[in-house]
């Protein structure tokens, strides 16, 4: 045993005048009174324990000197061997997912998370260490291991709830990278266990503490929320909504869409308890903007009661189609409310332009352009694809079905009166062919992306075929490189996005990008982070171009069925080989000794009070 | 408790004018209280000779026939003799305690007494009765010149000097005084004790005086200091009449068993009184006197 302050020992040296109060006696008033008769008669039972009394003076003394000693050894500071205290390694896990955020009685889960993860700390004994890990969507060691109760206790007043999601492989794998320690580790989960049990592998001498906390049960919630521009409507869009009934009875829930915070539309869903409902709804928006799914249901966690993504600002593909005549072609792009078509004669033509993608059909220029190109029916000879002849009445025998062009293409039986016989390059992708004869081909490289037809559409039915629109849609996309409904999705809550992600969700004409605000009018400066960037709450993300002036990047959701679960869990949401170790989470005293000292210390004062009101000197 | 009388306390002069009006105004309380009740000044219990007709009784041989009532004879054709209340002195005994223990608290406890035992005398020689004055401590005082004797109203004054002169101090014995006194070979009369009791045989004194068939009154004098001491703390108690002393330190469950035992000991003293046909007052210093002596008169029949 050693002592943090051993000068306050020196303590000890109050037995010295202690002593001598005691030995000396006390003058006492002298009071007459007309008789003894009736004091003899009270104190005749005193003296017949005269001897009592004596040793009751003697142990008040004694307790006057056991208080000092105590009061010295508490201020001394004893410290015990962790042996000796049968010291512990103890990892304390705080659920900060969104369900914590459930209201339990006027306060959160979390609120009661930290109630109870407080009563742990203060539950350390002398030589235990405690690391305080949360765990969301990621696990976070907000205090490696210590064993000062005031960083802890600080560490947790700190921590808040996310909206994020849990995922608890991820805070199994803190326990299972635990260092081997000589001591005992007891893990401590403080959580409402609304997720799926986790395979553990725990260290030796590992104990599981389930502290688990919550009661409610009742909730609906948007548990899927998905939007994106139809592929060949850049103004349509497509919303794709789940919604979980965690009530005991079916519910009809009131779901109001709202773009850009006004009312778009209002749907009634039936969702039978216990299941959840799937929505696909078509919408329609000239803008873009922010859009927010809200369903109008009180319950005790409103945070999935909403649901956040935004829409991208329709930006049409500028094509040039360079043309003496070609209608089909004409018509096909012209409708297309994606493209922003330009023509342009052969006698205006130049190399230079803005156009994303130019078409060529019925003429060619002389030499390849810098930029995408489509040719119809020819091609520059620098292009290096030969022509080595004619071929009549072929057919789509095969092609790549996976190729984004080729996407949703039908081409069987579509037939063509005249192509032109290609010997093709290793440089070029044959999309589609007639047997062994290239029909379509694809050549791209960093700079550029070239694709050929092999036929002109005024000697094929293809144009008479649904077919058509599809595959010149795709073709411009393709080689503009144009985002599609699947590549837009807004991310949720609690992941992470590159700063590379980032610049898909700027707006055109916004480049620079140096501040997001988010939904909790937080605002994160992207050159202190790196190049990953949390995303931590629901809601929408707006880029900052000045103090006043702020525009739409991204939304987040919570959207996990898991967390719409709120019903608690009672059991250790842990599987593991063997039976797992399991601790009784009873109330314990985790006082350093000092604390002890001064309670026994305080005992024997209040005890030596009592002796000295009651003793009666002969 | 407080220390014994302050000296002012003690000083104070024991009777003046003020005191003698006082003892006037007991005196017609006194005799209106008595006059509905006799018609002399005062009867004793013996039957015997004189003015006042008392009873009849039937005759019996070997009675003195000149008592018939022959009137009565005539009408009942019976023999009755009648009977006169016999007229006497009637002689008063104060037995006043002038141990220590009366030399004490506030007022003080001897002035007390002694102006009960005057305001007692004065009615006395008021009625023509015969007062005596015993002051005794531990024995009782030897010789005439320490006790006095006296009758009539212009004896007053002797008796209030005498009183005035009397010095408390020394332990007391009452038991034996009053079996002494119980003893003498004096007339048998009223005798008021007026002490403070604190003596634990105190029983058998007052049972010596019944036996002696003397009509015993106990004036028992309490002073507030002792009945509801006020101390706490560590103290040397000095008794005030054998200075013998104790230290002890007070606690208030300790000053709560002390006044139970004060309490019950002054209870057991008042209902061996009643149960033994004693009269019996217990008066506290800090009351006036002249309501002990109304008391006495009017709820304990004294002097009737």
């Amino acid at each position: 045993m050693s002592f943090a302050a051993p000068l306050a020992l020196a303590f000890l040296g109050l037995f010295v005048p202690v002593i001598l109060l005691y030995l000396l006696k006390q003058r006492r008033r002298r009071v007459e009174v007309s008789t003894l008769m009736f004091w003899d008669k009270i104190l005749r039972d005193e003296q017949t324990v005269t001897s009592i009394a004596r040793l009751k003076k003697l142990l008040s003394l004694l307790l006057q000197l056991i208080f000092i000693g105590l009061l010295a050894f508490a201020l001394a500071r004893p410290l015990l061997s962790g042996k000796l205290t049968g010291a512990r390694r103890i990892v304390l896990l705080l659920d900060t997912s969104a369900s914590m955020l459930v209201q339990e009685g006027g306060e959160t889960r979390f609120d009661l998370a930290r109630h109870a993860a407080q009563g742990v700390i203060r539950g350390m004994s002398m030589g235990d260490t405690m690391t305080l890990v949360t765990f969301a969507a990621e696990p976070d060691i907000v205090q490696p291991f210590t064993d000062s109760k005031k960083d802890l206790h600080d560490a947790l007043n700190k921590i808040q709830p996310t909206h994020s999601a849990t995922d608890f492989k991820k805070a199994v794998k803190v326990i299972e990278q635990l260092p081997p320690d000589e001591r005992e580790t007891h893990i401590y989960i403080v959580s409402d266990g609304a997720f799926e049990p986790v395979d553990v592998t725990a260290p030796p001498k590992t104990r599981f503490a389930w502290l688990p906390v919550g009661k409610e049960t009742r909730n609906v919630g948007i548990t899927a929320f998905h939007v994106r521009p139809l592929p060949y409507s850049a103004k349509d869009f497509q919303i794709h909504v789940e919604l979980f009934n965690g009530t005991e009875k079916e519910q009809r829930l009131p779901l109001e869409l709202r773009l850009n915070g006004h009312l778009l539309d209002a749907y009634e869903v039936a969702v039978p308890p216990g299941q959840a409902v799937s929505k696909t709804f078509r919408q329609f928006s000239a803008e873009g903007g922010e859009l927010e799914a809200f369903v109008d249901f009180k319950d005790a966690f409103a945070l999935d009661n909403h649901a956040y993504a935004t829409l991208p600002k329709p930006n049409p593909i500028k094509v040039r189609l360079v043309t003496t005549e070609n209608l089909f072609l004409e018509h096909v792009l012209s409708t297309d409310d994606g493209i922003e078509l330009e023509k342009v004669t052969p006698d205006n033509y130049t190399d230079t332009t803005d156009a994303r993608v130019t078409i060529f059909s019925g003429w060619v220029p002389r030499t390849t352009p810098t930029g995408n190109s489509i040719f119809v029916g020819d091609w520059p000879a620098d292009l290096g694809l030969k022509k080595s002849g004619e071929l009549s009445k072929q057919l789509f025998t095969e092609w790549q079905h996976d190729h984004p062009i080729n996407r949703h293409l039908a081409l069987q039986n579509v037939t063509i009166a005249k192509a032109v016989a290609v010997q093709s390059t290793p440089s070029f992708q044959k999309l589609a062919a007639s047997f062994t004869d290239p029909l379509v081909l694809l050549n791209e490289d960093q700079q550029r992306k070239v694709l050929v037809f092999a036929f002109d559409t005024s000697n094929t039915d293809l144009p008479l075929r649904v077919a058509f629109p599809i595959m010149i849609a795709n073709s411009i996309r393709y080689l503009a490189s144009a985002e599609t409904g699947e590549s837009w999705a807004n991310p949720q809550a609690g992941s992470l996005i590159t700063t590379a992600d980032l610049s898909r969700y700027l707006p055109k004409g916004k480049t620079n990008l140096h501040v997001i605000v988010a939904p909790d009018n937080e605002k994160i400066s992207l050159e202190n982070l790196g190049s990953i960037v949390p995303v931590n709450r629901a809601g929408f993300y707006r880029g900052e171009e000045s103090e006043t002036n702020t525009f739409p990047l991204f939304a987040a959701s919570l959207g996990d069925a898991n967390e719409s679960r709120i019903k608690p869990s009672a059991t250790l949401p842990l599987r593991a080989k063997h039976p797992i170790a399991e601790l009784k989470t009873g109330f314990r005293l985790g006082f350093e000794p000092w604390f002890f000292l001064v309670l026994v210390g305080v005992i024997l004062s209040c005890t030596e009070w009592v002796l000295f009101h009651r003793r009666v000197i002969e | 408790m407080q220390p014994a009388a302050t000296t002012d306390d003690r000083t104070q002069p024991l009777f003046d004018d003020d005191f003698l009006e006082t003892l006037e105004y007991l005196h017609i309380i006194a005799r209106k209280i008595l006059s509905g009740q006799m018609k002399a000044e005062r009867r004793s219990r013996q039957k015997g000779i004189s003015v006042e007709f008392a009873d009849h009784r039937p005759y019996v041989p070997g009675d003195d026939f000149r008592f018939i009532d022959w009137n009565l004879f005539f009408r009942t054709e019976n023999l009755f003799l009648k009977l006169f209340e016999e007229e006497e002195d009637l002689y008063i005994y104060l037995l006043l305690d002038c141990s220590g223990s009366v030399d004490f608290g506030v007022p003080y406890k001897f002035h007390y007494l002694r102006r009960i035992a005057a305001a007692i005398g004065y009615l006395g020689l008021a009625g023509l009765d015969r007062v005596y004055i015993v002051p005794f401590n531990a024995t009782l005082p030897k010789g005439a010149a320490n006790m006095l004797s006296i009758r009539g109203k212009g004896k007053v004054f002797t008796m209030l000097r005498f009183l005035e002169g009397l010095k408390p101090g020394g332990p007391t014995n009452l038991s034996n005084c009053m079996k002494t006194f119980a003893a003498s070979k004096r007339k048998r009369g009223l005798a008021v004790v007026l002490s403070d009791f604190y003596d634990e045989a105190a029983i058998a004194g007052l049972n010596a005086l019944r036996y002696q068939k003397f009509e015993v009154f106990a004036v028992h004098c309490v002073s507030p200091q002792e009945a509801q001491p006020e101390l706490l703390g560590d103290l040397r108690l000095l008794d005030t009449e054998t200075g013998r002393f104790r230290e002890v330190t007070l606690t208030e469950g300790l000053l709560r068993r002390y006044r139970e035992t004060f309490s019950s000991y002054c209870d057991g003293l008042e209902k061996f009184c009643r149960k033994s046909a004693i009269g019996y007052v217990r008066c506290r210093t800090d009351l006036p006197f002249q309501d002990t002596i109304i008391h006495m008169l009017r709820k304990e029949r004294f002097l009737q």
